[in-house]
């Protein structure tokens, strides 16, 4: 036996119930910061909705569709940060040398750093997304919602939460390659959901294409919501002149490409800081 | 068991920069430097040996266990761990290697210390039997009983160290690699971990390779001293041989008969008039470093000249009442070495 017998699945769910135990044993401490986590989306909402106070829609599109695309892009970026911040928070493990722990145990390097830091506060975030998409019903321009629909919603959600667990991954790539890169690596994440919560035809033609072709953003939630709200995209959006519905579909296919190649990424990092020690 | 062959790490160094947009500036050429961490280092363990890495601060020590443990791949040279080559078969040779940094930890912040072993029991997965057993032995041999049930952030320092050995016990490892394991410990605390690892190595025949600053350590546990210095070994053997190789420096203390013998009288009064009256005492191959009163240390290098002659040149040219000499202990030795380093 050179290698441990581990089915690492069931480990998955025994580290993050021990992550979740870890932090209830300061109750109070632990819903407060699900409150603060609620709390803080909610003021961008709310934001939101003073915006649409005094315009009547943005770019063509009404506040229940911004709504739903805002809340759709939360709930995939709460899932994500709950199951990736393990790759998000390593920039200071890197540095203060607890990374290193991680390579003397007999178990795989992606492996031990997902399951490092499992984040349920993150609840916090995927409620108020979901409060966004349920206000978007209330406008007459939105979706009559269907059984079909919401299967899409959900869909779309899980795979833009791959991607945006991807960049996550891509991120811990990063911090294991260039220590003070943090920064940097925000501006893709979290920089991301913020662009992800307003529809993408509002943007300069360069983000656009960065946020289809680099960083497939638009795919999270701008593709899915054309398909589900039957709006038709300005001219030069759609890439290939596909439709909306197309895109949609094919929206896990590139959500796990992008995962496959950054999870490539990872290991070609893994191996570097293991041969340059950074 | 453990086999290194030159061994030789470089790290390139990234000077930090600071002020605005430092994250896009760290990516700009021209602003590393090459550090040879380790330069050539060989060694072999044999199975059941305990044996101490010496060596000051960056002098390579850290580096050399992580290339041992897997962690980071050398420039060149090879190493074989348990006969693997560590870097190449990382995962298997961690399963049957234990690896403490003293530094740091490896157990769960918020959760009682019951539970961190257990975690690690199923990374490893170790039978329940087996880890029934090496539990109920280490709660013994580390005395974990009265804080098993704590959260490990209300730990001492002491009963954390405990605690990670515990963890790195718990896949019955055949050799423990112990980065500085007893820094900032009290004697104490540091007593029961050197307990522990003798019995580990003696009952158990783990091997254990660790750094320290610590000589008491390296006395009570370890036969074998590997001196690292400036990414070479610059001695392997007992912590005595040190000294012979590198302690050749001695003093002899002479206590003058008469300060008035050898020069010419004075009249008899206070102490600094006496020491004013007999000069710096010329002896061939020793010199005085140091005088109070009556009593001259003479420095001299056995290499040059010996005790017995140095004492009979003293004494043919001065009276004298009384001699001794001194030895220089580890630690005198071990930081003259390291105060050479920066020279």
């Amino acid at each position: 036996m050179s290698q441990p017998d581990v089915f690492l699945p069931s480990l998955y769910i025994r580290l993050a119930i021990a992550r979740v135990r870890g932090r209830m044993r300061y109750r109070v401490g632990f819903l407060l910061m699900i409150l603060g986590v609620f709390v803080a989306n909610t003021f961008e909402f709310v934001a939101l909705l003073v915006l649409f106070g005094q315009v009547r829609e943005l770019g063509g599109w009404s506040a229940g569709e911004v709504a739903l695309l805002w809340g759709m892009s939360q709930m995939s970026f709460a899932i994500a940060e709950a199951f990736g911040h393990g790759f998000e928070g390593l920039a200071p493990q890197v540095r203060s040398g607890e990374f290193d722990q991680v390579l003397v145990r007999p178990l795989p390097v992606f492996f031990q750093v997902f399951a490092s830091d499992f984040q349920a506060q993150r609840i916090g975030r995927f409620l108020q997304g979901a409060m966004a998409v349920w206000y978007s019903r209330s406008d007459p321009a939105s979706i009559q919602w269907h059984a079909s629909d919401w299967t899409t919603l959900t869909f779309a959600v899980i795979t833009g939460s791959v991607i945006f667990f991807a960049t996550f991954v891509l991120g811990g790539a990063w911090a294991l390659r260039v220590v003070d890169g943090q920064e940097l690596m925000n501006t893709f994440t979290y920089g991301g959901t913020t662009l992800a919560s307003y529809p993408l035809d509002l943007f300069s033609d360069p983000i656009r294409r960065a946020a289809t072709w680099v960083l497939p953003l638009a795919f999270v939630n701008y593709f899915p919501a054309l398909a589900l709200l039957g709006r038709v995209a300005p001219d030069g959006m759609l890439p290939f002149g596909l439709t909306p519905i197309t895109l949609a579909l094919s929206a896990p296919i590139v959500a796990l490409v992008y995962l496959g190649i950054a999870v490539v990424v990872w290991d070609r990092s893994v191996m570097r800081y293991q041969g340059t020690g950074t | 068991m453990i086999v290194a062959e030159e061994l030789k790490k470089s790290f390139r160094v990234t000077t930090r920069r600071t002020g605005g947009f430092s994250a896009f500036r760290a990516l700009l050429p021209g602003s590393t430097s090459q550090v040879e961490a380790v330069r050539s280092v060989s060694f072999s363990i044999k199975a059941g040996e305990m044996v101490a890495v010496l060596g000051p601060n960056g002098a390579g020590k850290s580096t050399t266990i992580k290339m041992l443990t897997g962690i980071l791949v050398p420039d060149s040279g090879t190493a074989t761990t348990l006969g693997l080559v560590p870097w190449k078969s990382r995962r298997s040779v961690a399963n049957r290697i234990g690896v403490v940094f003293g530094q740091r930890t490896q157990l769960w912040w918020d959760l009682p210390l019951s539970d961190s072993l257990d975690l690690v029991r199923h990374m490893y997965g170790v039978p329940a039997q087996r880890f029934a057993e090496n539990l109920a032995t280490c709660r013994e041999l580390l005395d974990l009983d009265s804080f098993l049930d704590r959260p490990v952030r209300q730990l001492s320092l002491g009963q954390r160290m405990r605690g990670d050995l515990a963890a790195a016990l718990i896949h019955d490892p055949e050799i423990l690699f112990l980065d500085e394991p007893t820094i900032g410990l009290d004697l104490v605390a540091k007593a029961r971990i050197r307990d522990a690892l003798t019995h580990l190595n003696q009952s158990r025949g783990v091997t254990v390779l660790l750094t320290t600053h610590d000589l008491a350590d390296v006395a009570r546990l370890c036969q074998r001293v590997l001196l690292i210095d400036h990414g070479r070994v610059v001695h392997d053997g007992g912590l005595e041989a040190l000294r012979t190789q590198f302690g050749s420096g001695c003093t002899l203390v002479v206590d003058l008969a008469d300060p008035s013998a050898s020069d010419k009288a004075q009249s008899p009064g206070a102490p600094e008039t006496e020491e004013r009256s007999v000069g710096p005492l010329v002896v061939p191959g020793a010199i005085e470093t140091r005088s109070e009163g009556n009593r001259r240390w003479l420095a001299f290098d056995r290499r040059e000249v010996s005790a017995s002659d140095l004492i009979a040149s003293v004494a043919s040219r001065y009276p004298l009442s009384d001699l001794s000499l001194e030895e220089p202990d580890i630690e005198t030795v071990i930081a003259g070495l390291y105060a050479s380093r920066t020279e």
